[in-house]
């Protein structure tokens, strides 16, 4: 089914360098999109990302809505390239109003079109004689239109498994290109894209600019962030209660701030005057050939400025891995019946902004005493951390995975009498 | 002819009588359960944990602690093909749900029946409820339709099925 939906797949695309593109006409905002053979000119496109917006459309589970995926380019000319994912191209395809996909300048054919290309190999003539239509064509129309339900063939849970694992599976699988010309960007899938601003027009110094080091995020000695005990037991079996003591270190190096002085020098300098009629200058003094002009020039002095950035927060989630909340939920249920996940994550937030080191680095250190782990197996650290900007940079984030430490059960067996 | 009764068996007869009566009273004001009630947590089949454990993984959301997390999660209880789905379609209108409500929520998912069984994948049909439902959901609970795969031996998530497609397992199919 897999290589049934790639072989659909490739013949869309196919398809698409297929399309009855006027290239060859001067004025075709296509001309600027794609070559005469249908290949994407991509080094003639500003690439302006991957945008993904709620759409009632889309299909959703429980709790979750439905989103759909774009990749969008901008032409030299201010037009927009839109390339839904497969998924997302499907059903705007199914619901061609609501998706906007009407709305659309040019682009493949219409819902029609794609629904038969997608769907080729899946739906079947007999399928549609069985729903009572004998030309495709109208078959098609009648599911774009809501008369005939699509989901209720049995091969769309099939085709819907296959969309989502194999389309999805490198993330750019597009299938079609969508032009919305210039001016209204309300009609644009996404909204209106945030346009790259071009950069500043050169100028007589070089553009401030900053340096910094990547945040430090440590843990305690031992595994996990943990720096006691070095075999803990679940709380349940410890009469102390003694738990699990996690550390966690951050050092937020300084963010350096490189900028310029531009110092305008006036300097008065010896010129030859064609004229005649020159007074002379300095090194030729009463030399009627000769003039003083004002030679202006700039100079560019760097300076530095160290700023700190503190700790806006930091978050330390513990949490008892998949592995072994499995092993409690199968494994050690059977052997004592009734055992579940008593309370296996844990979360712990914090707050700035920390203490200022030498090089105004910013240092910050946090135990975690006594950490009342009730469940067995292993426990898997993530810290998270937030800082506060500096008048130069925005805040910035880090996260890192400390590893996992171990909370032991202590088994009892019972053996016979010798 | 006459059948004389004991005055002691007359007792043991009139005491067994307003037992009955008793019982049939209780009875009618104590229904007893209805046939269809969930299954118990106990003794379920290793595909129907999976499809609970893997409902569970997949409702347990926390916005702080990153999408990464609940995909790795997520992923643990699903098949390759699975785990893809979740990584390509679901993860992006999870991390845009979770980090809009900021949710933080655990569920507790009872299992109600198997649905279909078709080339070794067996749909189950289970019941969700949301520890922490968010502001703009309708119910705090919902019935979650799961196929599950059988991959060497081990029960694994498939996917989760659309609501869209659910209707086909309630309506005939041509």
């Amino acid at each position: 089914m897999f290589k049934k939906l790639l072989l659909v797949l490739a013949a869309l695309v196919v398809i698409v360098s297929m399309l009855p593109i006027p290239v060859s006409a001067q004025n075709s905002p296509w001309s600027e999109i794609v070559d005469g053979n249908g290949n994407i000119l991509y080094n003639n496109l500003t690439d302006l990302g991957v945008v993904q917006e709620n759409a009632s459309w889309m299909p959703n589970v429980p709790f979750i809505d439905g989103q759909a995926t774009y990749h969008r380019y901008m032409t030299p000319s201010g037009n927009i390239v839109v390339m839904p994912s497969a998924t997302t191209l499907f059903f705007m395809a199914l619901h061609p109003d609501a998706s906007g996909i009407n709305n659309v300048y040019s682009a493949l054919g219409n819902g029609v079109g794609v629904l038969e290309t997608m769907l080729a190999g899946y739906i079947t003539p007999a399928d549609m004689a069985s729903a009572g239509y004998t030309d495709p064509d109208s078959f098609w129309q009648s599911v774009i239109n809501g008369k005939t339900n699509i989901f209720t063939f049995e091969i769309m849970g099939a085709f819907l498994r296959d969309l989502i694992t194999s389309s999805l599976a490198d993330g750019n699988f597009y299938t079609m290109l969508l032009l919305y010309l210039g001016g209204d960007c309300s009609k644009i899938p996404g909204g209106c894209p945030e346009i790259p601003t071009p950069p500043p027009s050169p100028s007589d110094c070089p553009t401030p600019f900053i340096t910094t080091g990547p945040i430090q995020i440590m843990g305690g000695s031992g595994d996990g962030g943990k720096i006691a005990p070095p075999n803990p037991v679940v709380i349940g079996q410890d009469p102390d209660k003694r738990g699990v003591d996690v550390k966690v270190s951050v050092s937020i190096p300084p963010i350096t701030y490189h900028y310029y002085e531009k110092i305008v020098h006036h300097d008065m300098v010896c010129a030859e005057d064609p004229s005649g009629l020159g007074s002379g200058c300095a090194g030729h003094p009463n030399d009627p050939n000769w003039k003083t002009i004002t030679h202006t020039w700039f100079e560019c002095i760097g300076h530095t400025k160290v700023y700190p950035d503190f700790l806006n927060s930091a978050q330390v989630s513990i949490s008892l891995t998949q592995d072994s909340r499995n092993w409690i939920l199968t494994d050690l249920a059977q052997a004592y019946p009734g055992a579940s996940l008593i309370h296996p994550d844990f979360s712990f937030f914090f707050s700035g902004p920390g203490s200022l080191s030498g090089g105004n680095s910013i240092l910050w250190t946090r135990l975690i005493p006594s950490i009342q782990t009730a469940d067995p197996g292993d426990y898997d650290t993530n810290v998270f951390v937030h800082t506060s900007g500096t008048p130069v940079s925005a805040p910035r984030q880090a996260q890192k995975n400390l590893g996992q430490f171990t909370v032991k059960l202590v088994r009892v067996i019972l053996t016979g009498q010798p | 002819m006459q059948i004389a009764i004991p005055k002691n068996v007359q007792k043991i007869l009139i005491v067994l009588l307003i037992i009955i009566l008793l019982a049939i009273g209780f009875l009618a004001t104590h229904p007893l359960p209805a046939a269809t009630l969930p299954v118990p947590s106990t003794g379920r089949t290793p595909d129907e944990l999976a499809a609970v454990n893997a409902v569970s993984a997949f409702y347990t959301l926390n916005y702080t602690a990153g999408i990464d997390l609940w995909v790795t999660r997520v992923c643990a209880a699903a098949t390759d093909a699975g785990c893809r789905a979740i990584q390509g379609y679901f993860a992006p209108a999870v991390q845009a749900m979770m980090e809009k409500h900021q949710i933080q929520t655990s569920c507790t998912v009872e299992p109600i029946r198997m649905i279909s069984e078709t080339d070794g994948n067996r749909i189950w049909q289970v019941h969700v409820s949301l520890d922490h439902p968010w502001s703009d959901l309708d119910a705090s609970s919902q019935n979650v339709y799961i196929e599950v795969a059988d991959v060497g031996g081990k029960w694994l998530m498939n996917r989760i099925l659309f609501e869209q497609e659910v209707q086909r397992l309630a309506t005939p199919t041509h």
